[in-house]
């Protein structure tokens, strides 16, 4: 199992991600263009991902 | 793209998306962002009418119809609000629920409403698309089958207009 932090992001429909670094930023850039027809970059994903408060699962979840 | 708390919808152009179909003969709002408004940014150089067809076809499925039905400023945007249907057979696990009823948003002589739910906005959609079903022969031709024709018949029709 990894140490590494686990980041949350949210949006504004409902949709939510838990994960690492590398799994938070594609699933958000993801969502965000497939769903939302926005585009975004890594920097502005992390710039603005909190730490998850549960260490339940690493997969990002949808 | 921004994510003050979470990332929302920017862009001065916006889509507001009701997906709608029959359960039974019941109507219901469904969705990938669940049985709520599906909102979406527009750009150029595409249509809107194009870009909600190619979203939707991509996210949902193919769709019976899309139509924009009103508009308003909401969001630091212009959002345009469709009505999108589709096939039952699309809904598959997305969250969706019954439609109420609602009062309709009433503008002033000279000024927009000042405040308008989306259930405000989804009645007046349905409105518009009960129109449209008597009116336009494409829509009545898309809508003949099933019930569409009787469950629509409540929602006294009107035309396209501006909201807010």
């Amino acid at each position: 199992m990894s140490n590494e932090q686990l980041l949350h992001v949210g949006c504004v429909c409902g949709w939510e991600a838990v994960g690492t670094e590398d799994e938070i930023v594609p699933a958000v850039l993801d969502h965000g263009e497939r769903i939302h027809n926005m585009r975004g970059t890594r920097e502005q994903v992390l710039a603005n991902a909190k730490p998850a408060e549960q260490p339940a699962s690493a997969e990002p979840s949808e | 793209m921004s994510f003050p708390d979470g990332f929302k919808i920017e862009g001065p152009v916006q889509a507001e998306i009701f997906v709608v179909w029959l359960n039974g003969d019941a109507l219901e709002l469904t969705g990938p962002c669940g049985a709520a408004p599906w909102l979406i940014e527009l750009g150029e150089p595409e249509h809107p009418v194009a870009a909600v067809e190619r979203i939707v076809r991509d996210v949902v499925g193919p769709p019976v119809l899309v139509h924009s039905t009103s508009w308003r400023r909401d969001n630091d945007a212009v959002v345009l609000s469709f009505v999108v249907v589709i096939d039952a057979s699309l809904v598959g696990d997305m969250a969706s629920m019954p439609i109420a009823r609602s009062e309709l948003a009433r503008s002033e002589a000279t000024a927009a409403p000042t405040d308008i739910a989306y259930q405000q906005v989804l009645e007046h959609g349905l409105r518009h698309l009960a129109w449209l079903a008597t009116d336009d022969p494409a829509v009545r031709d898309e809508l003949s089958s099933g019930p569409w024709q009787r469950v629509l018949a409540p929602y006294i029709p009107e035309p396209f207009r501006a909201l807010g």
